[in-house]
């Protein structure tokens, strides 16, 4: 039957990440959660243990928490902080203004989708460059006639501002821990050179995340799920400031404020 | 502050200082400017609206701009009656249906389920690629669509085979008065590709109907989840004073846990 693989599963769970047997313990990826990770792993070694199958060593893990720090600005007027600031002054939950939040930078424009498209442009560039006769000018030469003359390569430039000082502070961090640059972090510094050159563009933290993670052997996908609530914190920071406020009292709009730009009064039957 | 924060500009961009919608117009009490005294959508009087139209032609009306000639108003009528319960076995669903038993606050029941509805799988997450889809396409003869190798948008199997309830909604839309071009051209598509074991997915059903009704793409996929709410909540709230045992909880007998190679575990930790 076509159904067969469907009704195997009837009333059946199957994982390959783990299970809480009652009265036994907790298995997490064949640990035993409760004696062999609680306090002898960090909590992101166990984030990314549960996104990729994977224990990371703990200077890795040290790292990716300075991404999540990195991505966790305590400014409402960044998106996802918006809209946590916003439930906030709504009197929303936590949980659902800070989910609200998450579920915004599941976007082209800016957080965690940009981090997909970076992994996935450095590990094809690589690919490009390295083939025969290729080289990082051609490839950005290419990449910009793509984008009508402009220099929107994913891991570039970035919304609001021209710069990006996170990404020093990440160095910071891999430098503490002995990471070394590999061939997809030179060749993101080449194409940066590129692009400072000829439009005053630099690499964004989505670049250098990219660059770094694929020296390292990770998949887009994977960096997908590692990061899927990399902004939280900030947001939670801002639901905390509007929901500590009165009701109502983050960035209140008056009625004279909306600008309407649509049709004319009307009556339903066109009278 | 850094240094590295110092090397960030500003792109200077202007952001509005005020938000412009062609969709509400709102008058000011003459005491107090955040209060309404009189509220118009897209020109016509709320209270009108409630006086003389069906929650579905509100709809309609916010989201196309217009109240629906007759023939709109009953195809997107029978539409979102169509797609409104998508059945307790549905993942969004059963999402639903877990946030209700375990006590979820119930403000976040809908929120969740919704979500777990954009997904693909006889969800609302393919409607905006099936609407582009059918717009270019139905220009030319339905049967140069079925030739294509693979199946359409918005076309394929469910369970191992066509959905047989989908092709009963698509039947049942095109009864009666009303000529739906890209609807027919659709049930066309749907005969011809019937033989090859590919028939229409609600999605699919849901993408012609709106392009039809001129909705936008973008508009496509949030129009289905909005249409499916009314089942998925009403299912969540049905079990939001059930105890927790009236929900499914596999016993360990029937809890399968497999593991990933040991090698394949080792090398990971390297990393």
């Amino acid at each position: 039957m076509n159904y067969d693989s469907w009704a195997a599963l009837r009333g059946k769970i199957k994982s390959k990440k783990g299970i809480w047997r009652i009265g036994e313990g907790v298995e997490s990826h064949g640990y035993d959660l409760i004696n062999d990770l609680v306090g002898h792993y960090s909590f992101m070694q166990v984030v990314v243990l549960n996104a990729t199958g994977r224990m990371p060593s703990r200077a890795l893990a040290h790292w990716f928490e300075a991404v999540h720090m990195c991505l966790s600005w305590p400014d409402p007027r960044i998106w996802c902080n918006r809209i946590g600031a916003l439930g906030g002054s709504a009197g929303a939950s936590v949980v659902a203004a800070t989910s609200a939040g998450i579920m915004a930078t599941d976007s082209r424009a800016y957080g965690i989708r940009p981090i997909v498209e970076g992994m996935e442009f450095i590990q094809r560039a690589q690919t490009e460059v390295s083939s025969e006769g290729g080289s990082a000018a051609e490839f950005v030469a290419r990449e910009v006639k793509k984008h009508n003359g402009k220099p929107y390569l994913m891991g570039y430039a970035r919304p609001v501002a021209k710069g990006d000082e996170r990404i020093a502070a990440l160095e910071r961090v891999a430098r503490q821990h002995d990471f070394t640059r590999g061939p997809h972090m030179r060749l993101a510094g080449e194409i940066e050179a590129l692009l400072s050159e000829q439009f005053d563009e630099s690499m964004n933290i989505n670049g250098y995340v990219s660059a770094f993670l694929s020296d390292l052997g990770f998949s887009a996908e994977e960096v997908y799920r590692i990061f899927s609530v990399v902004v939280f914190s900030g947001i939670t920071a801002c639901y905390v400031d509007s929901a500590d406020r009165p009701a109502g009292h983050f960035a209140p709009l008056q009625v004279d404020d909306i600008e309407y730009s649509g049709k004319e009064d009307r009556q339903i039957g066109g009278k | 502050m850094s240094s590295a924060s110092a090397n960030v500009r500003s792109r200077g961009e202007k952001f509005t200082p005020r938000i412009e919608t062609k969709i509400t117009r709102e008058t000011s009490a003459a005491h107090n400017p955040f209060l309404v005294e009189q509220c118009r959508m897209h020109g016509y009087d709320h209270l009108e609206l409630i006086d003389r139209c069906e929650f579905s032609d509100v709809i309609f009306l916010l989201l196309r701009g217009e109240l629906p000639e007759p023939g709109e108003r009953r195809l997107f009528r029978r539409l979102s009656i169509a797609l409104i319960n998508p059945g307790p076995r549905h993942p969004a669903t059963q999402a639903s249906i877990t946030a209700g038993v375990g006590k979820t606050l119930t403000v976040n029941v809908l929120p969740i389920a919704l979500s777990i509805f954009g997904g693909e799988f006889d969800g609302a997450g393919g409607v905006e690629q099936a609407m582009r889809y059918y717009r270019r396409a139905s220009r030319k003869p339905a049967a140069e669509a079925a030739a294509a190798a693979n199946p359409p948008p918005g076309f394929g199997t469910l369970y191992g085979d066509p959905d047989t309830y989908a092709e009963k909604l698509l039947r049942h839309l095109l009864q009666g008065d009303g000529e739906y071009r890209i609807l027919d051209w659709v049930r066309q598509l749907h005969e011809l590709l019937r033989p090859r074991q590919l028939g229409i997915l609600k999605a699919g059903i849901c993408a012609a109907a709106l392009a039809d009704l001129g909705f936008q793409p973008r508009q496509g996929n949030s129009l289905m989840q909005l249409m499916a709410a009314p089942g998925l909540l009403a299912h969540g709230l049905e079990f939001a004073n059930k105890p927790l045992t009236s929900m499914l909880f596999e016993p360990d007998s029937s809890y399968e846990v497999e593991y990933p190679a040991a090698g394949e575990q080792a090398a990971a930790e390297q990393t």
